[in-house]
């Protein structure tokens, strides 16, 4: 197996990595000639360095560089993709929706930038379905930075 | 219809029917969310994508969370419902959304936990 260093200032971001690799289609995600899923592992936890993540290194892990180049790219694309959503909903979705819909969730369709309200997720995807839109949907709670609060501190 | 769940050592807990079998979901209203269920109890599961999202934590950690669809027997009915799972969890959630049409009664003297429709 083929493995990439992942620079430590990328720690933070390997949580969403792992979330969007899970949404790209089978032949992104998998290596064609070997079967292999590309991922990512962690090691070195005994050393924590001090950063904000509580192993020391991290690494892509693939059966070749293009696998691993391939999906690097499409996860990538993806966060920017997510990214452009949020700036979407706090410079143009915000002042429009939260005064009527505070507290609903919104489905902003990832690319297009395209947006559905709803009482929960499957409310608004289904409104953006219904609507003819099949792109990859990003969820947000209007009048909210995220979709959810987990108040509760977990283990 | 009413449900009834469990104390699960000092915390409220209710055990649903997902399909291949029964999860244990502790119950969260600090949680504003419907189901979370860690991401290594829902292979298993018959999950329709819907879309991502990013939760914040209580520590204000943003989560990121893949949101899919899922049905479950929920007071008497089979209903679908909004189920997020993440690698950063470790235990599964039952939180405000699941319960917006409820009425949730959490007896600690007696340790009992009664989820019922809402009589409004």
């Amino acid at each position: 197996m083929v493995r990439e260093q992942i620079d430590p200032s990328d720690f933070t971001r390997i949580p969403w990595f792992r979330e969007v690799i899970k949404t790209l289609p089978e032949e992104i995600r998998v290596c064609g000639e070997h079967g292999e899923v590309v991922h990512i592992e962690e090691s070195d936890f005994s050393s924590n360095p001090g950063s904000s993540a509580p192993f020391g290194e991290a690494h892509w892990v693939g059966c070749s560089k293009e696998a691993i180049h391939r999906v690097k790219l499409a996860v990538n694309k993806t966060l920017k993709e997510i990214d452009r959503a949020k700036q979407t909903y706090q410079l143009e979705l915000a002042r429009r929706l939260e005064p009527n819909h505070h507290g609903a969730i919104v489905a902003i369709e990832l690319g297009t930038n395209d947006y559905f309200v709803g009482d929960d997720e499957l409310d608004a995807s289904e409104k953006a379905r219904d609507a003819g839109h099949e792109g990859t949907l990003f969820f947000l709670r209007v009048g909210s930075p995220y979709s959810h609060r987990l108040m509760t501190p977990r283990r | 219809m009413r449900m009834n769940g469990h104390f699960k050592d000092e915390e409220p807990a209710i055990s649903l029917d997902v399909g291949p079998r029964e999860i244990e979901f502790l119950v969260d209203t600090g949680f504003t969310g419907g189901l979370m269920i860690p991401e290594v109890l829902a292979n298993d599961l018959d999950l329709t994508y819907v879309g991502a999202g990013e939760f914040q934590s209580a520590t204000g950690q943003p989560i990121p969370v893949s949101t899919y669809s899922m049905e479950i027997n929920w007071l008497g009915r089979r209903m679908r419902i909004p189920v997020v799972t993440s690698t950063e969890v470790r235990e599964p959630l039952l939180g405000g959304d699941a319960l917006r049409d409820c009425c949730l009664t959490i007896d600690y003297a007696l340790r009992t936990v009664l989820i019922a429709g809402s009589s409004r």
